[in-house]
């Protein structure tokens, strides 16, 4: 099966992004499948990755959400692959993840990719969404274990759907890992980069 | 200050009901805002405005905070703003603060203003029943992250009759 790895992340380096470890970690559950990934992190898609995702069995976008949807990069380039893969047999599968601990906030812009499929006569899989996104770049925790247990979970049914021509329901998860901390962790989190740039906390309040 | 964002090219941008004024300011699309990047500059960088000045859209988390009433004219597919849209929505998260707090049981981030904004959102297209349903859905998350309680959405057929209804 030719399956394609969408980083959506508008982000410069994929290497950077949640959105490719998320990749790695779902590469895991897909031994002996050939896998390309691309990176649309550019308002166009190039016409080399055009071709590549033309000539796919499965599709799997991985991006980070953004003011509850899609990046708006991503938003450019599914306008234009909507022309160039309308009613091709190419399979349809999302996992979107966000900043906030809960994945239930990521329900919505699965649909905007499930629609997208819908227009583009695609064949919709299944998605799913990941919160606690600050926790998944900079960490080796293996897929599965520890905070990534649900993960795990999910990735699997998600794996499953794709090498067995299957759609299902959305699955949304959390880390395993206390919210009230991760809030914590993360609030800290910012103080610690404004500092590093110079800055004094209260600059970060700042109003124009 | 009342802030009109919309994505009506040509034309259709040149009517009165999408000029600005004294009171009136505009973002409008001129075809080359660049995409966020992630990088949270405008948190923990240059708090409050956007790094990238090369566009000239690096202002808009300012234009949010200082504003006390937003009209978005929108195309809607998949049940997103067009990527236009969605573009300055991304670039407006300086007007928030990274911090977080928690809000009916989820997490969100703090206002970083302390202005009220009454919201009229307007969305045109081909819009299937499904689609209008996830904007909808998508919008009502957008009124919490950004601290929004007086809103409205239409949807319209075609860029027309929207036009007819600014009128
Ligand atoms: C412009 C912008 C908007 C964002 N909006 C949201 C949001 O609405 N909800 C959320 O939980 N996280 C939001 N985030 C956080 C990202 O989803 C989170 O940092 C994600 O892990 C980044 O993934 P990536 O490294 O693959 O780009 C936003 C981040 C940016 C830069």
């Amino acid at each position: 099966m030719n399956i394609t790895f969408i980083n959506g992340s508008p982000k410069a380096k994929a290497e950077g992004s949640a959105s490719h470890v998320i990749l790695n970690d779902l590469r895991t559950f897909l031994p002996n499948q050939k896998i390309n990934e691309i990176h649309l992190n550019k308002q166009e898609v190039s016409e080399e990755q055009m071709q590549l995702l033309k000539s796919s069995d499965a599709i799997v976008f991985s991006f980070p959400l953004y003011v509850d949807s899609v990046p708006s990069q991503l938003l450019s380039c599914l306008y234009e692959m909507e022309k160039s893969l309308y009613a091709l047999p190419v399979r349809v599968f999302a996992i979107s993840n966000n900043g906030f601990f809960e994945g239930v906030q990521n329900r919505y812009a699965l649909e905007v990719i499930r629609n997208w499929a819908v227009r583009t006569k695609l064949f919709w899989g299944m998605g799913i969404g990941i919160g606690g996104g600050g926790m998944i770049l900079g960490q080796n925790i293996p897929v599965g274990k520890g905070s990534k247990k649900d993960m795990g979970r999910a990735m699997e049914k998600l794996s499953d759907s794709i090498l067995n021509n299957k759609s299902g329901e959305d699955i949304l998860v959390n880390m395993n890992f206390p919210r009230f901390l991760y809030k914590m962790i993360a609030d800290h989190g910012w103080k610690v980069k404004a500092r590093r740039n110079g800055l004094k906390i209260k600059d970060l309040y700042k109003t124009l | 200050m009342k802030l009109i964002i919309h994505d009506f090219r040509g034309e259709d941008a040149n009517i009165p009901e999408l000029s600005a004024s004294e009171n009136t300011r505009v973002i409008s699309d001129n075809g080359k805002i660049k995409p966020c990047i992630g990088c949270f500059g405008c948190w923990l960088k240059t708090p409050g405005e956007c790094i990238n000045k090369s566009d000239g859209y690096n202002n808009i988390g300012r234009l949010f905070g200082n504003c006390s009433e937003m009209l978005v004219i929108s195309e809607c597919r998949y049940g997103a703003y067009s990527p236009f849209v969605k573009n300055v929505f991304d670039r407006c998260i300086g007007c928030i603060l990274p911090f977080f707090e928690i809000i009916n049981g989820e997490m969100h981030h703090k206002k970083r203003y302390g202005n009220e904004i009454k919201i009229k959102i307007m969305l045109y297209g081909d819009i299937t029943g499904e689609e209008r349903q996830t904007a909808s859905n998508i919008l009502r998350r957008n009124f919490v992250n950004l601290h929004v309680t007086n809103h409205e959405i239409l949807f319209f057929k075609n860029k027309e009759d929207l036009k007819g209804a600014l009128l």
